[in-house]
This record gives structure tokens, C-alpha cells and sequence, in this order.
């Protein structure tokens, strides 16, 4: 029996530059559409020149490029769920963005229209960063802190602040919570998944300990904002990399997925849900 | 012609007075000349990077992410109280390095088992303090906590927020709302009750910190920092007439390059404080030490939080001196 009331669900794709986002979605696209996991297209999406562009590449063993900026793609997958004998199926819509749009919105401090209405639907939310990137700015630490405030004020010139990816990541959250409020009020904890793209490029002692932790030791104050909020949010953590390897980084890595019959057959995620970290095949 | 000056206190630009006393302001060796009309605002990207977004309609607009200003921290104590704490003190006592330091520790959590970070309407300001790229602008300084801010204004006296969860036994939630105030609204007050208006913020506050600068305390100065802080003392309890059971705190800064000694000079003003009928707490830090090595940075720094929030094991309150919040104490009242 088909649901004929199911509800279309939107998932919020957030991320600054190099992150990770687009690449995800034409894999989930690629693992949608195979059709042999626990969520499987229903028919095919009305315009698929974006995912069928970004989805081949991957099948060439190659990552996406960076997202140009005249992108806004809104993605509307149609999807169904088969669970003991009932099928629920819905659309997924996944708006996608380059990352500098993101980072626009933390710097105005404000949002378009758009996004408000997109955000005002009940969604879901992922987040990414892209582990190694050199995108990410670290934290200030007590180093350099203590440089700083060892000298005289510099010449009175005030510098740009460039703000840390902590910092970045912690202001959208409360940018959504502010934003959710509403659903907050009523007990609804709007779910966050919190996405280490390229996870295969975290140092192995490191991906034993799974996500959360990874996300703990690089960006403290996200990972306290996370541990304070589980009341307001329902947050997951989760490592993901779409081919399991870097194609242009790793020597033979893109010519030996290339001989496989699936060239993303190495990719997999890495999930907390029941626990510690376990990795899943995707 | 604009005047602004590299001491990260000074409001020559402006007061067109000098800190240091040098007249004209312009010969003085921190101050810069300038014909320029307006500075670059932190933050502020280029126009040409956002071009997609500027044609957008706006659909929401956040905090500004670098100050609150009264009305502000009205919005965030609609949902829950906020533990407002006055950081009282001159010229380059220290601060802003307390609040830069309170930041870092709370970052790189640094502040202890039992709490954790959970949220902050002021990262930006944090960060840009920590930095030391957030410095009073050329103008004329309000006279009164800002009611309201948005995101291309200059510092100016205002709030800071950082929340504060315990992770553990009932989870409660602090949020502080930190004063930063230029050093001269102390000096002002001290000679001048007629400036006592614009803090009738303090009438709500939760802990006052009047900031003493410990080498200043051990060195040829003393005394007169010891009388002046006596006067602000007197100050709070005469001309504002301060609830006396508000945690008071004696924070002696600078403490790294003392050896976290104490100077003992410090005792007759926590004995004025008593006389005027406060239970002071002298507090020791070291907020960005001199000598990581030999002492850490943050030292202390916790400890005016902790004493504040009632959740300092050491510190028992009298009965007396149990701090509430006192019927009528809302922010909205003493706003404006």
C-alpha cells in the first residue's frame, strides 16, 4: 500500500567551500537510483541535468569540480521506502549550493527569502566539512593568542577577521535554531547530521574512534555546542566517503577503481547510531 | 583629520582627549593621524563576492555577532535568565583580555569537567577581541549601553554573551551577559556622579568585577590605583546605591608577571569594599600569561565566573549574602 499522504521531505544541505556537499549528493543520486538499498527512486526526478552531469564524473572516477557560483540547484528526488510490506514514498529535496553562499550568510548575517521558506517546511539538516581540506581555518589557540597579546596593537589598521570553522559551523546552528524555533517550542528536535566528508582521509588510529571524536579533537567548541544541545537538536555524526579513496591524490587509486565494475564500490559511511562507529557500505 | 591610537583602550578618536594625558592628543606617540572618513568594517566582505545574494529579498536577518546591546539581551532573557556580570576598571587594566581569555578557555575546553560551551550570540566579538581586532572607533562613544546592534557598527559599550551548560545533574544553563565598557566610563565615574546614569544597568547585575592591575599594585603607582579603586568602590555603593549582596570581585590582573603573588596592598580595598558593606572576593588570574611556562594561561579566569554563579566549592556564602534575583531586578527596567 502506497502512502498517498506521505510528506515531502527536504533535507538542507550546509557547508563553506570544498566541503563536500555536491559530491555527496551525486553519489546519493548514483545509490538512489541503483535501487538496492533501503531507499530507492520512485520514477525518475523531473530535471536531472545537474545530478546526471555531477554523477557521471563520479563515474569516471572523478570528483566533482568546485559548484559555480550561478549554481542553485534544488534537487527533487521522488523516493520510496519499503518497510515489512508497507511502501512510504515522498520526495527528497535537496537544495544545493556553492560553498561561498554559505559563508555569505554567515558574514550578512541574514538569509534570502528563499531559503526561509525552504527552511520554514519541515527539513532536515546536514552539515559538512571536508577532513583535510584546505578550506578549514583552525582555531585560535593559546600560542597564538599569547603572540598577539605579547606586543603593542599593530599600526591601527584594523585587519578582516577571518573567522575560525568552528566559529562558522557553531553561528549556523544557532542561525537554524533560531530559525526552528518554533518547531523547538513544540518538542520537535529537528535532526542535524553532521557529515566528515573524504573520511577516508582522516589518519586511521583516528577513524577508530569514529566521527564524533574526530569532530571533538578538531572543532571543541562545535563538539560542546553539539553535547549542550541534545535537547534542542537530534544530532548524529557520520563519516563518508563516496569512492573510499582520493582519485586525484592517491597514485592508482582512480585506475584501480576504474577496473572495478563499480568504480564507487569502495565507498562507505561511518555511523554512531547504534553506539561506537560502524561502518556501512554504500 | 581623524585621530585613533594603537593603546587598545584609548577613545582618543573618539574623546579627542589622550589616555596618557599628551596634549595635543596628536603628539603622542600611540596616536595616528588619519584623513581617512571610515575604516573597513571586520566582516564586511566585498561587495563583487555577492552579487547572487544582494539581489535576493531578505527572508532573515541574525544577531549581528559582535556586540548585544540592551534590547538584544532583552530577546535572549525572554527564554531564560541571564547572569549579567559588570567588568568594572580603567585604562589597559585588563579587560578585554579577561573576556579574550575567558573565550579561549571556554574554546579549547579549558573550563573544567563540569561545564561546557552552549552557545554564543557574540562568537564574532570573541574572536575578534581574542584577535585584538576589535578596538573603539573614531566617533563619538555612547553614553549608555547601545540599545540595539547591527552588523556594520563600531564597538561600543555593550554586551557580550556566552552560554555555559553543566554536563551533568540537572543540565543547567547559564547565560552570561558580559559588560565591555571603555576604561574612562570607570575613570568618569569616579570623578563625576553625574555619570553614575549610565550605569543603572547596574542595578540588575548579577556580579560586578572591578579589575585591578596587579604590577600597578607593587609598583610606584599603588597608591593612587589603590585610592582610585577605593573611589569606585564608593562609588557603587554610594552614588548607585548597589545591592550589597551581589558577589563583588576584586580580580587582580596580570598576576603571570608577579608569580601569582598577591600584592598585599590589595587588602585595604577589600577592607573599604567591606566597610561598604559588600562581601568582596579578591581573585588572582593570569588571563594571557607572559610566562606560559611558568604560569599558565586563564589562570583565574574561571574562578570570577564560578563565584558569580554561586558554583565555587571554596566560596560558601553567608546567609546573608545569598544572592537572588530580586523582585523588580528585570533587565527592561533599568534600560535607557
Amino acid at each position: 500500500m502506497e502512502s498517498a499522504t506521505a510528506k515531502i521531505s527536504s533535507v538542507v544541505l550546509i557547508g563553506g567551500p570544498d566541503s563536500g556537499k555536491s559530491n555527496y549528493i551525486f553519489r546519493l543520486w548514483l545509490a538512489i537510483s541503483k535501487g538496492d538499498g533501503y531507499i530507492c527512486a520512485n520514477g525518475l526526478p523531473d530535471h536531472l541535468d545537474y545530478l546526471q552531469t555531477g554523477s557521471q564524473s563520479l563515474l569516471k572516477a572523478e570528483f566533482a569540480q568546485h559548484t559555480p557560483h550561478d549554481v542553485m540547484s534544488e534537487d527533487i528526488i521522488p523516493f520510496k521506502i519499503t518497510a515489512n510490506g508497507v511502501v512510504r514514498a515522498g520526495k527528497l529535496i535537496v537544495p544545493d549550493c556553492y560553498g561561498e553562499r554559505w559563508m555569505s550568510i554567515f558574514r550578512k548575517r541574514e538569509w534570502s527569502k528563499e531559503w526561509e521558506e525552504r527552511i520554514s517546511e519541515p527539513c532536515g539538516v546536514m552539515m559538512f566539512v571536508r577532513a583535510s581540506s584546505n578550506q578549514i581555518v583552525s582555531p585560535l589557540d593559546w600560542i597564538q593568542c599569547e603572540r598577539m597579546w605579547g606586543f603593542p596593537v599593530g599600526n591601527g589598521a584594523q585587519q578582516e577577521l577571518v573567522p575560525p570553522t568552528q566559529v562558522v559551523m557553531t553561528d549556523w546552528l544557532q542561525f537554524l535554531g533560531k530559525a526552528f524555533s518554533r518547531r523547538i517550542s513544540d518538542g520537535i528536535r529537528p535532526k542535524i547530521a553532521l557529515v566528515v566528508s573524504a573520511w577516508d582521509r582522516v589518519p586511521q588510529d583516528r577513524q577508530a574512534v569514529g566521527p564524533s571524536s574526530y569532530i571533538a579533537d578538531e572543532f571543541p567548541l562545535l563538539a560542546q555546542f553539539v553535547q549542550s544541545n541534545d535537547d534542542v537538536f537530534d544530532f548524529c555524526a557520520f563519516g563518508v566517503t563516496i569512492a573510499g579513496g582520493d582519485f586525484d591524490q592517491e597514485p592508482g587509486f582512480k585506475e584501480k577503481s576504474l577496473a572495478q565494475d563499480d568504480p564507487l564500490s569502495g565507498g562507505y559511511v561511518v555511523h554512531e547510531l547504534g553506539g561506537g562507529p560502524r561502518p556501512r557500505k554504500i | 583629520m581623524a585621530l585613533s591610537c594603537t593603546k587598545q583602550d584609548c577613545t582618543v578618536g573618539a574623546t579627542g582627549t589622550c589616555l596618557l594625558l599628551n596634549k595635543p592628543a596628536e603628539s603622542c606617540p600611540h596616536v595616528i593621524v588619519s584623513n581617512k572618513q571610515a575604516e573597513q568594517l571586520e566582516g564586511v566582505e566585498s561587495p563583487a563576492a555577492n552579487t547572487t545574494a544582494e539581489m535576493e529579498e531578505i527572508g532573515r536577518t541574525f544577531f549581528s555577532g559582535f556586540e548585544l546591546g540592551t534590547s538584544d539581551a532583552a530577546e535572549i532573557m525572554r527564554s531564560s535568565y541571564g547572569t549579567l556580570i559588570a567588568v568594572l576598571g580603567q585604562y589597559d587594566v585588563g579587560k578585554t583580555c579577561f573576556l579574550a581569555s575567558l573565550y579561549l578557555m571556554t574554546a579549547c575546553r579549558q573550563i573544567g569537567d563540569e561545564l561546557a560551551f552552549a552557545g554564543s550570540m557574540t562568537l564574532n566579538g570573541f574572536e575578534a577581541r581574542a584577535r585584538r581586532l576589535r578596538r573603539w572607533k573614531e566617533g563619538t562613544l555612547p553614553k549608555q549601553l547601545v540599545d540595539h546592534t547591527v552588523l556594520p557598527d563600531p564597538r561600543a559599550p555593550a554586551l557580550l554573551h556566552l552560554a555555559l551548560r553543566e554536563r551533568a545533574a540537572d543540565r543547567t544553563r547559564f547565560d552570561l551577559l558580559i559588560t565591555d565598557l571603555p576604561g574612562e566610563w570607570s575613570t568618569d565615574l569616579v570623578k563625576d556622579a553625574s555619570t553614575a546614569g549610565r550605569f543603572s544597568f547596574l542595578k540588575r547585575a548579577d556580579g560586578i568585577v572591578i579589575t585591578l592591575d596587579g604590577p600597578m599594585l607593587t609598583g610606584p603607582e599603588r597608591h593612587a590605583a589603590v585610592q582610585n579603586a577605593k573611589l569606585l568602590v564608593s562609588r557603587l555603593a554610594d552614588t548607585l546605591d548597589l545591592d550589597r549582596s551581589v558577589p563583588l570581585v576584586l580580580m587582580v590582573t596580570k598576576c603571570d608577571e608577579l608569580g601569582m603573588q598577591m600584592p598585599s596592598i590589595v587588602g585595604s580595598v577589600a577592607q573599604h569594599a567591606k566597610n561598604a558593606g559588600f562581601c568582596p572576593r579578591v581573585i588572582p588570574i593570569a588571563a594571557i600569561s607572559r610566562t606560559p611556562a611558568e604560569v599558565s594561561s586563564g589562570t583565574g579566569v574561571m574562578d570570577v565566573i564560578e563565584h558569580i554563579l554561586g558554583r565555587n566549592p571554596i566560596w560558601t556564602p553567608p546567609k546573608s549574602q545569598v544572592v537572588g534575583v530580586q523582585k523588580g531586578r528585570n533587565f527592561a527596567r533599568i534600560r535607557g
